[in-house]
């Protein structure tokens, strides 16, 4: 595979040992759109345009300490693949990219954040992070826009930070938060929760577009009112995301108490399938992999599960798991070998899910 | 007593005020009844179709912007803009939001103008066409309207007003 697939194998800041995973908050990501003065923007850059704009821009933003050592990323030459998990990361739109060509990506060292050059916008600055933590991204990704020496951006007093669509003319700034939400989902309550949003100006869509959410009940609810100042849309992300994940939590008792068996029962069936590498593809190991989260969060599994489940589902989504799950070319006895000896890393004996007497 | 507003197409008294928000480049228009049911609905943009049609915008008509080479009709259409001189090209700086036009009416034009009730019936028929949204103004008339058939016992028309003065509210907060 290309240097994309070492780049997610080798990741690690996001689940680094300061950042506690949460049984509800998988991620929080934030992108911050910015162009240039007085320079037509990409979509009325020919292609060449583009590939020489998004050159000269790598050289700059290279110079900048954070990204002196990032992955150039030429989006022309990635497979369909590996556009999708960069757009899962929110670092690029899958669909667009096809659009832009000519367009780039400088992924940080780290695997944190990016940024996008020639794309919808001159630059789209993404961060990542584990966790609630929309004030520490916005603190970082406005730092390191505005580090980047002379650079005179495309400001109106009356309508902030301009961008080709008026209706994102503002402060440039889309932030959200990626959620677990599987008592919610299996309660139905999924869409009266997210009608509760619409006051506070967010949205929801759901995380992962190959994939039903009632098999994988993971949700992303985004701010996106450009003509919000930062702070004012971060905290009402950051309101909106502690009432859901209230609500969670009490549909999780809930559902323990009232059909505990059957939950347990599911749990056990889900580590069997990973742990008898029967899967069938990405969305059922998916599948598996929310049950076993729910359960570790419940107390079933060790604590130190959540990592190791959140870890696993960034690879998947990184299109390296995939390798694993009969979606690849490999002959097929090596395939087998690989799939069991990967899985296996994962699903140990040892980690049999026990029930819990309180969960 | 203050002057009415001018009907932009025309120049007799406009009723109707018709806004198309887009984030930060919001057009609005003044119509009187007449050339408000000038609006086709099928069209893919009844308003821009509605604009177009003003001599006011005449002069911005062959306009190209010089940095980015955007023609003023591919602006006015798409509410995109191709680079960050596009607002300062295509709109004087008094119209850059919610521009009002001067009055077009053609000289020896003695056309009646239309009733309250005509001018009514109006907003609520472009309601059904398309456009993307109305002030304030438009609503309250649909909601005076609501009132009127409620008085008269006309309820089939009640309860089409009333779904369609939810779903303006719904779209428009």
């Amino acid at each position: 595979m290309t240097a994309l697939r070492d780049f997610w194998l080798k990741r690690r800041s996001e689940e680094g040992a300061d950042a506690a995973s949460d049984p509800v908050v998988l991620r929080t990501h934030l992108r911050l759109s910015r162009n240039l003065r007085d320079l037509p923007f990409p979509e009325r850059l020919s292609p060449e345009e583009r590939r020489e704009f998004s050159q000269r821009w790598t050289a700059r933003l290279r110079k900048l300490p954070a990204f002196r050592r990032s992955l150039v990323l030429d989006l022309k030459s990635l497979g369909e693949d590996e556009r999708w998990s960069l757009r899962e990361w929110d670092y690029i739109s899958a669909l667009e990219a096809t659009r832009y060509e000519g367009s780039y990506l400088l992924l940080k060292e780290e695997g944190n954040a990016g940024v996008w050059l020639g794309g919808q916008q001159h630059l789209s600055w993404s961060a990542c992070q584990k966790g609630l933590c929309p004030e520490r991204l916005w603190k970082s990704v406005s730092r390191w826009a505005s580090a980047v020496p002379e650079t005179d951006y495309a400001f109106s007093p009356q309508h902030g930070y301009l961008s080709p669509d008026s209706r994102e003319w503002g402060s440039g700034l889309v932030a959200s938060v990626t959620l677990h939400l599987p008592a919610i989902v299996e309660n139905a309550l999924h869409e009266q929760t997210m009608a509760e949003l619409s006051p506070l100006g967010l949205k929801s869509c759901p995380e992962y577009g190959f994939v039903a959410l009632e098999l994988l009940p993971v949700v992303r609810i985004f701010h996106d009112a450009p003509s919000c100042s930062p702070d004012e849309a971060l905290r009402a992300l950051r309101e909106a995301v502690v009432h859901i994940r209230n609500r969670e939590i009490t549909e999780r008792n809930r559902l323990w108490q009232k059909q505990g068996l059957r939950i347990w029962d599911r749990v056990n069936r889900a580590w069997g399938t990973l742990f008898s590498c029967q899967l069938l593809g990405a969305a059922e190991a998916f599948h598996c992999l929310s049950h076993l989260r729910a359960a570790a969060a419940g107390g079933c599994l060790p604590k130190d599960w959540l990592p190791r489940i959140d870890r696993w589902a960034r690879q998947l989504l990184g299109g390296t798991f995939r390798v694993c799950l009969g979606e690849n070319e490999l002959p097929r006895e090596r395939e087998e070998a690989e799939r069991a000896r990967y899985v296996k890393s994962f699903i140990t004996p040892e980690a049999r899910p026990t029930r819990p007497k309180n969960p | 007593m203050e002057d009415p507003i001018p009907c932009q197409l025309c120049g007799r008294p406009a009723q109707l005020r018709l806004v198309r928000k887009n984030g930060g480049l919001n057009l609005c228009m003044e119509l009187c009844p007449a050339c408000a049911q000038r609006c086709d609905p099928s069209a893919e943009d009844p308003f821009a179709e509605l604009l177009e049609q003003s001599h006011a915008w005449a002069p911005f008509a062959a306009k190209v912007c010089s940095c980015c080479g955007m023609s003023w009709k591919e602006f006015f259409r798409s509410s995109r803009i191709g680079c960050s001189r596009c607002p300062e090209e295509f709109l004087p700086s008094e119209q850059r939001d919610a521009p009002r036009l001067p009055s077009t009416r053609p000289q020896g034009d003695a056309s009646p103008d239309p009733t309250p009730a005509e001018a009514r019936s109006y907003v609520f028929n472009l309601s059904f066409a398309g456009f993307a949204s109305y002030d304030g103004d438009a609503l309250s008339l649909l909601k005076s309207q609501l009132k009127r058939a409620v008085r008269r016992e006309q309820f089939e028309t009640a309860a089409v007003l009333r779904d369609r003065i939810r779903q303006l509210e719904q779209e428009h907060p």
